[in-house]
């Protein structure tokens, strides 16, 4: 990106527009590091750095779904759901590490087809649909494991969750792979180009010929997919199946992907973005407790940074 | 001659380095009927926002019952007595006529509580004067079109006003509900209102209205009573030029080319008889009628965009299944009529927009590579002479004239045997519509079967080799080359139709 | 009858939802013999209040074309501060009401504010709003604390024969909301801008004062449940709110309410809080684990908006 994009004559292009606010993101996220460097210089040990990526990497993958899904002016509030649906039913199944994930991401496929069909064949509002099976899965998981979930974690799906190749951590890599194959799909692709321009007009869509209701179809199920990998890897790294895995993460996802520059009105969003604000949102709890600051200061931060970043994005938008 | 009611005076006004208006003198006296004529986007809507005061002039001011008045709101113009019925409906479905006539003005206790049973008789004291036959109590999303149109005038005269301001009023009327809104506004001229009618129907202007003001690229370029004028005058005052040089040439005598399109029994909605024509290659087919005499709808099943039984053929090969993406495979590209609802993606670039039928398009039918749609957008940009800075740049950033060269531009990309264009110069200043029709008739010459809908009557004469009038969802009349004119297609277009929805039959 | 129709926003659906009620309360006799009692009846009732109230509040809200996912948090806080203020005696009772109502409308403002005057989609400004909320109302007290009046907890629990003061007081809202919406100008312009808010601002209703005083109604409207639970409870509890953004929004929609705005009333929403009731209370009795009724709740959802599509793309 040359600086003449930036600042030239061109800068009211969208793409110039998009980097400000990429721009924006990684100074916000400079800006934190630095202060709270000078405050604690335990922030910057690796130990931490790596604490503060390991926790934000189940958290990354669902953002990264939320945010296809608000593309297509979905919401998808059945995430935390998924996660720990996937979780409890395909651990409890089996104890291979393998299956559990093939299984992991069917049922993550699977759910996310049916939120998908509910909003393109059915006509229900995103919110509703995913709202309703949200509750559906917290009463089948229940009724499956009967309040109190088993199965035990294989070791080497311990180590997918914690362990480290080459110094780098497992589940990194898998976010890693994840991320890049989600931003090479929406900005190299007819698929992706589909989806953003179906989330600018639908009608438009339509009438260009995009296959529009697979679109918003797809667009679920890959949160779906993602969602159910998150649990996974969420509860190699937490050690234990629990009934409610993840719970948290269906507004945690929607903020960051806000706060990523995703617009609820559709159509925009870049998976750099999101995972800076996921990073942005995972530091500022780290930095809570390096601080030794009151714990349920996060939520407030969490809330104001909400606010903030709307209504950054909505100044924007309106100039 | 007595003072004028509502005047404008010397008004301009500006948005940014555009001027839309310039120096406009406009009087409506009491008991007159004024006709505001000019095509679209000659500056007529915003003249009326100026007069009521949604916009603020730039320069010159307005003047009511002979005051200068600056409105601060359209709330203040309406409390002072100018009532306007705006092309896009203002009713609230989920409420009932009376609720949508008085809304936010309606008859209160004196504990501050809505009088239900006096806002009930207000209104049907109101309705009944105006002779339209609607009951109070019925809900707005229940009513046909027309009577919401009804409810509208109702809601604009709720108060004493002294001007009505009717901007299209007619064009979702038939012609029955037609006949009975001009009763309405003779008795309210009798009554000494001043009435401003905006109208692309110049028989309606000739038939109600005393005196004609034109406007032309923001300019009044001819004004008096209306015995002063007749059709051609009002036309050559409106598009200031002679049709031979706004149109291009057309086929000489009958189109001999193959049938590209063939549409055999379409039905497009229940209890309308099926339709049936062929479009030859090289042959500009135009589709005249009435806004809601089922052009779009029409066009829409062709393009599959809306569901019809019925054939469509392509080049002697029928299609089977309907979609719009079924309809680019087999080479229909379809303009929309209206570009903001479904033609545009405004928030995306003018690259993007281009590109959208056609993402990968020459490289890969999967992958866009990095910087494809901005090469082929600015070979676009060159050849269809679309200004604009950066084709980076969002589509909400150009004029409409070059947007809608951008969605032609974008519908060339698949190569189409056959194009549908609705509405394809809607909105455009006169110089992008004569590169447009340039534009048509070289693409018809190159082999391309051509169908146009219009509600510009000057378009359809000036650009068609053969048209089809539409009336009630049928083809009512066939129009070959040399019997296409304005007077022919409107003496079918709106000739007095069995069907007629709304009040004036139930009165 | 066609105003009392209009009046009550009465709807097809509801016979649907009325005819629920009667087969839940059937199969309730059916299934066991304490079910048809007074005591029985009274329980539900007394679970039924505070979801009935912020039900009522978010019903307002959603016909207004907006959404409102503050309560999580507002109620949290909201009743920290009650039972922290409230005391044993009349006078600082009455402080803590004052103080509650205020600073429920006060929330209800601020969501107001930002949604009407900056721009931002309410779902997002009242997600942001609930989680600064509750991380307050945490930084308060982490645990259950103070305490409230016995009188109130008296008044709370107290009932006529088998109809707890609280349902009294909860009718009288929805009644006080129903009027509101029919008799007043405010109610009609509620529905105007939920309909189709830009037609609604060319026919001359303030839009934004509209949205600002739905928002704050729907601040007060929370504000009067956190007292209400605190009486229930008798301490104030941070977490008092959790769970109360979604489940407010599930009768609205299945008393059929449009999510869009615009369509409904209160009398669905209170149909649809009194067969969520009795459906959970009655699979009680059945032995059937909460698990199935979160399953069945949801279906109920997809049921309900399924039914309102169809009917709407007619």
């Amino acid at each position: 990106m040359s600086m003449t994009a930036l600042f030239g004559k061109n800068s009211g292009t969208v793409r110039a527009q998009q980097n400000r606010e990429l721009f924006l993101l990684v100074g916000f996220l400079v800006v934190i590091w630095a202060v709270t460097t000078a405050l604690s210089p335990r922030f910057l040990s690796p130990a931490n750095l790596s604490d503060i990526l390991l926790q934000a990497a189940p958290l990354g993958f669902v953002v990264i779904g939320q945010m296809i899904v608000i593309i297509v002016r979905g919401l998808d509030l059945s995430v935390a759901s998924i996660m720990a649906t996937v979780a409890v039913l395909s651990i409890g199944l089996n104890d291979n590490t393998v299956v559990i994930f093939a299984v992991g991401i069917l049922l993550g496929a699977l759910i996310g087809g049916i939120n998908g069909y509910l909003v393109a064949y059915r006509g229900v509002t995103p919110f509703l649909a995913t709202l309703a099976t949200m509750i559906v899965l917290q009463g089948i998981r229940f009724a499956y494991t009967g309040g109190a979930p088993g199965g035990t974690l294989p070791k080497t799906f311990r180590w997918l969750a914690t362990g480290d190749l080459f110094g780098i951590p497992v589940a990194l890599i898998l976010l890693g792979l994840v991320a890049f194959a989600a931003h090479w799909l929406l900005e190299y692709t007819v698929y992706g180009r589909r989806l953003k321009l179906y989330g600018d007009n639908p009608d438009a869509a339509y009438m260009t010929g995009a296959p529009t209701r697979l679109l918003v179809v797809s667009a679920f199920m890959i949160s779906g997919v993602l969602a159910g990998l998150a649990g996974l890897v969420l509860v190699g790294y937490v050690g234990i199946v629990d009934n409610w895995t993840g719970r948290g993460y269906e507004l945690d996802s929607i903020a960051a992907a806000v706060i990523g520059g995703a617009a609820l009105s559709g159509g925009k969003g870049s998976v750099p973005g999101v995972l800076l604000a996921t990073l942005v949102l995972v530091s500022l709890f780290n930095i809570v407790v390096i601080l030794g600051l009151s714990i349920e200061l996060q939520l407030v931060i969490k809330g104001s940074l909400i606010l903030l970043a709307a209504a950054v994005y909505m100044r924007r938008s309106r100039r | 001659m007595s003072e004028p009611v509502l005047a404008a005076r010397a008004l301009s006004k500006s948005f940014g380095p555009n001027e839309v208006l310039k120096g406009i003198e406009f009087d409506v006296h009491a008991g007159a009927s004024v006709a505001l004529c000019g095509e679209n986007g000659a500056g007529k809507s915003t003249l009326i926002k100026l007069l009521t005061g949604l916009y603020q002039p730039t320069s010159g001011h307005v003047e009511f019952n002979g005051k200068r008045e600056a409105w601060s709101s359209p709330r203040a113009s309406l409390d002072a007595g100018i009532a306007v019925v705006h092309q896009e409906f203002s009713t609230i479905g989920a409420l009932s006529v009376a609720e949508n006539i008085f809304l936010d003005a309606e008859p209160r206790t004196r504990f501050g509580l809505i009088d239900r049973k006096a806002l009930v008789a207000r209104t049907e004291a109101l309705l009944e004067k105006l002779g339209i036959h609607l009951s109070a109590r019925s809900l707005v999303d229940d009513l046909s079109v027309a009577d919401k149109q009804m409810v509208e005038i109702a809601k604009a005269l709720r108060s004493d006003a002294r001007v009505l301001i009717l901007d299209e009023p007619t064009a979702v009327l038939s012609q029955n509900e037609t006949r009975h809104l001009f009763k309405i506004i003779s008795e309210l001229r009798a009554r000494g209102l001043g009435i401003v009618y905006v109208s692309h129907r110049l028989d309606e202007i000739f038939e109600i209205c005393t005196d004609i003001t034109v406007i032309k690229d923001g300019v009044v370029t001819s004004q008096g009573p209306v015995t002063g004028y007749t059709h051609d005058t009002v036309i050559a005052a409106m598009v200031g030029r002679e049709l031979g040089n706004l149109f291009p040439e057309k086929a000489h005598g009958a189109a001999t080319g193959t049938p590209m399109l063939e549409v055999r029994d379409l039905v497009v909605a229940d209890g309308v008889p099926p339709v049936s024509f062929k479009v030859k290659a090289g042959e500009i087919l135009g589709l005249a009628g009435l806004v809601g005499s089922g052009r779009t709808e029409l066009a829409l099943a062709i393009y599959g965009a809306e569901a019809a039984r019925g054939t469509v053929l392509i080049e002697g090969e029928p299609l089977d299944y309907r979609s719009p993406s079924s309809s680019i495979d087999a080479g229909i590209l379809m303009l929309t009529e209206s570009r903001k609802d479904d033609g545009l993606f405004l928030n995306s670039s003018v690259a993007r927009n281009f590109a959208a039928t056609t993402p990968g398009h020459g490289v890969h039918p999967a992958r866009v590579a990095i910087g494809h749609e901005e090469a082929r957008a600015r070979v676009m940009k060159e050849r269809f002479g679309v200004v604009v800075d950066n084709v980076g740049l969002p589509i909400s950033a150009l004029s409409g004239g070059n947007q809608q060269k951008v969605l032609i531009a974008r519908l060339l990309e698949n190569r189409p045997k056959v194009l549908i264009l609705d509405e394809p110069t809607r909105g455009v200043d006169v110089g992008a519509k004569s590169e447009i029709y340039k534009m048509l008739r070289h693409l018809a010459d190159e082999g391309m079967a051509i169908l146009a809908i219009s509600s510009e009557l000057i378009e359809i004469v000036g650009l068609c080799d053969r048209v089809f009038v539409m009336r009630d969802g049928e083809l009512a009349a066939e129009l070959m080359s040399q019997e296409i004119s304005e007077e022919a297609i409107m003496s079918v277009a709106a000739a007095e139709t069995p069907s007629h929805h709304g009040v004036a039959s139930n009165g | 009858m066609d105003d009392v129709l209009r009046m009550t926003r009465a709807q097809p659906v509801h016979l649907v939802v009325l005819a629920l009620i009667g087969l839940v309360v059937l199969v309730g006799m059916y299934s066991s013999d304490r079910f048809a009692t007074p005591l029985n009846f009274a329980n539900v009732q007394d679970q039924m209040v505070a979801l009935a109230l912020v039900a009522l509040a978010q019903t307002v809200v959603i016909l207004s074309g907006g959404i409102d996912l503050s309560y999580a948090g507002a109620l949290g806080l909201l009743t920290v501060v009650f039972a922290s203020i409230a005391g044993e005696d009349p006078a600082s009772f009455a402080a803590a009401i004052a103080v509650v109502l205020s600073l429920g409308v006060f929330i209800g403002a601020v969501n107001g504010g930002i949604v009407t005057f900056v721009g931002i989609h309410p779902l997002i400004v009242t997600l942001g709003t609930s989680t600064i909320l509750s991380g307050l109302a945490l930084l308060i007290t982490r645990q259950p604390t103070g305490s409230v009046p016995l009188f109130f907890e008296d008044l709370v629990y107290g009932r006529i024969g088998m109809v707890p003061y609280g349902t009294i007081f909860t009718l009288v809202l929805y009644l006080l909301a129903g009027f509101l919406l029919w008799k007043t100008r405010l109610g009609l312009r509620i529905y105007a801008i939920g309909d189709n808010e830009q037609a609604a601002s060319i026919s001359g209703v303030p839009v934004k004062s509209t949205k600002l005083i739905v928002y704050a109604l729907s601040g007060f409207l929370a504000a009067v449940t956190a007292i209400y639970i605190c009486g229930r409870f008798g301490v104030g509890d941070p977490r008092a709110g959790v769970g109360f953004d979604l489940k407010s929004i599930t009768p609205v929609i299945v008393g059929g309410t449009l999510l869009a705005g615009g369509r409904g009333g209160v009398l669905g929403t209170l149909l649809a809080v009194i067969v969520l009731a009795l459906l959970a209370n009655v699979l009680n009795f059945m032995n059937v684990s909460s698990f199935y009724q979160w399953i069945a709740e949801g279906l109920i959802i997809i049921a309900a908006v399924s039914i309102f599509v169809g009917r709407k793309s007619k």
